[in-house]
C-alpha cells in the first residue's frame, strides 16, 4: 500500500463532504476520521507523511492555515498510532471508541486553533452545534469507512 | 534505514515543516503550498461537471435570477447616481468654475491622518487640488499616481490650512491658520487669528477668502467650504490663562465612502478601464466548514484583495494565491467588517457591518457605523464602499433583512451553478501609494 491510493480516496472522500457541507449545517468531518484510520491501520513510518498529505488536502478546501490542520492531523494519527500497543485495532467497538476520541481532540484543537488564528473558526458566533454534529456523525462514520478502506487495501 | 530511525525522522520533518509554514514570516509559497492540491480537485469537478444536466426547473431558476439581478442592476445605479450627486452638488455651491470627479477612498492613514483616494486612471490629479465632500473640506491632494492620491486633511499633523470663523451677527469673519496637532483625537489648533476676541465655542470654521493676501497663482481653496467647530482647549488652557481653540471635525472620516475631487476644467480627462476582468474557473464543491464562507477557483493567480464576482454579485476577495490556483474570502465570512453603501428606497448612505456568523448564504450582521439620521430597512441594497486597493465602489454584496428578534442579516443572491466567475483587478496599482 501506497500514499496515492490512500490520497486520492482521501480527496474523493473531502470532496464530497465539502459538496455536502453546501447543502446542510450537520456533515459528518471525515478528516479526523482519516487520521484515526492512518494511525491505526498504516505502516508506522508513513503516518507522519501521510497526515502531512491530509493536511495539505483539507487545507485546500478550507480557510485555516493547512499547516496547523497538518499539526491536528499528526497529533490525532500518532496518538492512535500509540494505542495500536493497547487495544485490539480490529474490533469494530475499538474503532467506534478511538474514532470518538480522536475527533473529539481534533475538534478540542481546532477550537484552541480558532481562537489562536485571526482568521479562525471561532470568529463565528453559531458554530458550536455544527462542529458537535460533525464530530459525532463523524465518530457513526467512522467504523464502516475503516471496514471499506480495509477492505480494499487502501492507506499509506 | 531501520523503520523505527525513519518514523522519527519523517516525523520531526513533518513537524519542522508545519511549524516554520506557521510563522508569519515564512515564504507565501510554503504557507499556502495546499494551493497546489486545488487542481487535485479539478479532477472531481471535471467528472461531476461532466454528469450534470440542466433540468427545466433550472433554466427557469437561472431566468428569474436574470430577471431579478436586471432590477437590482437599475436600483444600484439610481442609487449610486443619487449619493454621487449629493456628494457633489453641495462642492458645485462654492465652486461653480470646477470641474469635479469623484474618488472612492481606498484607505485612511490613521497615524497621520491622510487619505488615498483613488479617482481613476483617466483623471490626472496634481498637488493642492481641493478634496471635498459636499459642502465639508476635507482636505488637498499632497501627491499622486496613477488616478491615486494622497490627502493631507485638515487633521494631519503639521498640516496648515487657511481657516475664519464668523462672530455671532458681524459681518466680517476672523481668519487664522489651522494647524494639524499630534493627539489622540483628530484634532486642529486655532493659529495666528486676526483677533481673539469673536471666537466662540460650537462655532463653525470655514474657509476664507483669502484674495488679499495669497497671489492668484498660488494653490488656493474656495472660500465657504466647512472645516469644522470651535472647541476650547481644555488641555492647553491647564498650561496657560488664555483662552485657547481647537476645531473638531464635523464628519467620520472612517464611514466616508467617496469624496468629490476639484480641478480646473481645461484639465485632460481620458476615459480609461480602471478595473480589468478575467475569468477563472470556481471549485464546484464549496468549502468544507458550512460556517464560513469563500470560493476556491483555478487558472488565476490574483493580488491579494481582489474582488472576486459570480454574475454581477460580488463573492468575495482574493485571501492567496499559488500556482494558479486562488483562494477568495467570502464578504459574508464571519469576522469579517465590510464597509459598505446602504442603498435604500429612497436614500443612500454609508455604513459598516461586522459579519457575526454566517449560514447558507445569509449572514447575520453586527452594525458597526451607520450615518447619522439614517436607518436601514427590510430590503436595502448593500453594495461596496470601494474600501481596499483593488475593490471598486459599488459592487453588490446582498439584500438586508431584518430577522424576527430585530437582527439584520444580508442575504446573497441565488447563483446559478453555471454562473461565470471573474476577478476585477486595478490594471496598474504603484508600489508604494503613500510615497515613503
Amino acid at each position: 500500500m501506497h500514499h496515492l491510493p490512500f490520497l486520492m480516496v482521501s480527496a474523493f472522500l473531502l470532496y464530497v463532504q465539502a459538496t455536502l457541507a453546501g447543502m446542510t449545517d450537520f456533515c459528518p468531518d471525515i478528516g479526523p476520521v482519516l487520521a484515526v484510520y492512518l494511525g491505526l491501520f498504516a505502516r508506522r513510518d508513513r503516518v507522519a507523511t501521510a497526515a502531512c498529505f491530509l493536511g495539505l488536502l483539507r487545507g485546500a478546501l478550507d480557510f485555516e492555515p493547512s499547516a496547523a490542520l497538518i499539526l491536528l492531523y499528526f497529533t490525532v494519527a500518532q496518538g492512535c498510532s500509540f494505542m495500536r500497543e493497547i487495544v485490539f485495532t480490529e474490533r469494530v467497538a475499538t474503532q467506534f471508541v478511538v474514532a470518538f476520541a480522536g475527533t473529539a481532540l481534533y475538534t478540542l484543537l481546532y477550537h484552541v486553533l480558532g481562537v489562536a488564528l485571526p482568521m479562525g473558526a471561532l470568529q463565528s458566533d453559531s458554530m458550536m452545534w455544527p462542529m458537535a454534529a460533525a464530530t459525532i456523525s463523524a465518530t457513526v462514520f467512522a467504523p464502516p469507512l475503516i471496514s471499506l478502506m480495509r477492505v480494499l487495501r487502501i492507506g499509506p | 534505514m531501520p523503520r523505527s530511525e525513519s518514523r522519527f525522522s519523517a516525523s520531526i520533518a513533518v513537524v519542522g515543516f508545519a511549524l516554520i509554514a506557521l510563522t508569519p514570516t515564512a515564504p507565501s509559497f510554503l504557507r499556502h503550498v495546499d494551493l497546489a492540491f486545488v487542481h487535485l480537485y479539478r479532477v472531481f469537478d471535471a467528472v461531476v461537471g461532466g454528469l450534470r444536466t440542466e433540468s427545466k426547473a433550472s433554466q427557469e431558476q437561472r431566468e428569474r435570477a436574470h430577471l431579478a439581478a436586471e432590477e437590482t442592476r437599475h436600483r444600484i445605479q439610481a442609487g449610486l447616481r443619487r449619493w454621487n450627486d449629493r456628494l457633489r452638488d453641495g462642492a458645485r455651491a462654492f465652486a461653480p468654475k470646477s470641474g469635479s470627479a469623484v474618488a472612492r477612498i481606498v484607505s485612511i492613514d490613521r497615524v497621520k491622518r491622510r487619505l488615498l483616494i483613488d479617482a481613476g486612471l483617466g483623471l490626472d490629479l496634481r498637488p493642492n487640488d481641493v478634496v471635498v465632500a459636499s459642502s465639508v473640506l476635507i482636505g488637498r491632494v499632497q501627491s499622486s499616481e496613477r488616478g491615486l492620491a494622497v490627502v493631507e486633511t485638515p487633521w494631519t499633523p503639521d498640516a496648515r490650512f487657511a481657516a475664519a470663523s464668523f462672530k455671532p451677527g458681524a459681518a466680517e469673519p476672523i481668519r487664522f491658520v489651522a494647524r494639524g496637532l499630534v493627539r489622540d483625537a483628530a484634532v486642529a489648533a486655532v493659529t495666528n487669528p486676526e483677533r481673539r476676541e469673536g471666537l466662540t465655542e460650537g462655532g463653525l470654521v470655514e474657509t476664507p477668502d483669502v484674495a488679499d493676501l495669497v497671489p492668484e497663482d498660488f494653490g488656493r481653496i474656495p472660500p465657504g467650504f466647512t472645516i469644522g467647530r470651535l472647541a476650547y482647549d481644555r488641555e492647553a488652557q491647564r498650561r496657560s490663562a488664555d483662552d485657547q481653540y481647537l476645531i473638531e471635525p464635523i464628519v467620520d472620516l472612517e464611514l466616508l465612502d467617496a469624496v468629490v475631487v476639484l480641478y480646473e476644467r481645461d484639465r485632460l480627462q481620458q476615459p480609461v478601464t480602471t478595473f480589468a476582468a478575467t475569468e477563472a474557473r470556481r471549485l464546484g464543491c464549496g468549502l468544507l466548514s458550512p460556517w464560513r464562507d469563500g470560493v476556491v477557483m483555478s487558472g488565476i493567480s490574483a493580488p491579494e484583495g481582489s474582488p472576486v464576482l459570480l454574475d454581477e454579485t460580488l463573492v468575495g476577495s482574493i485571501s492567496n494565491s499559488l500556482l494558479s490556483a486562488s483562494r477568495a474570502r467570502g464578504m459574508l465570512d464571519p469576522g469579517r467588517a465590510i464597509g459598505v453603501l446602504v442603498i435604500g428606497r429612497k436614500d443612500t448612505f454609508p455604513a459598516e457591518f461586522r459579519v457575526k456568523s454566517h449560514r447558507q448564504n445569509e449572514a447575520r450582521l453586527e452594525v458597526v457605523r451607520l450615518a447619522n439620521g439614517y436607518e436601514l430597512s427590510e430590503g436595502d441594497l448593500i453594495v461596496t464602499a470601494g474600501r481596499g486597493a483593488q475593490m471598486p465602489r459599488g459592487l453588490f454584496i446582498g439584500t438586508l433583512h431584518r430577522s424576527a428578534d430585530g437582527d439584520f442579516s444580508i442575504e446573497a443572491p441565488e447563483v446559478h451553478p453555471e454562473a461565470k466567475l471573474t476577478v476585477l483587478r486595478r490594471s496598474e496599482f504603484p508600489d508604494d501609494p503613500w510615497g515613503g
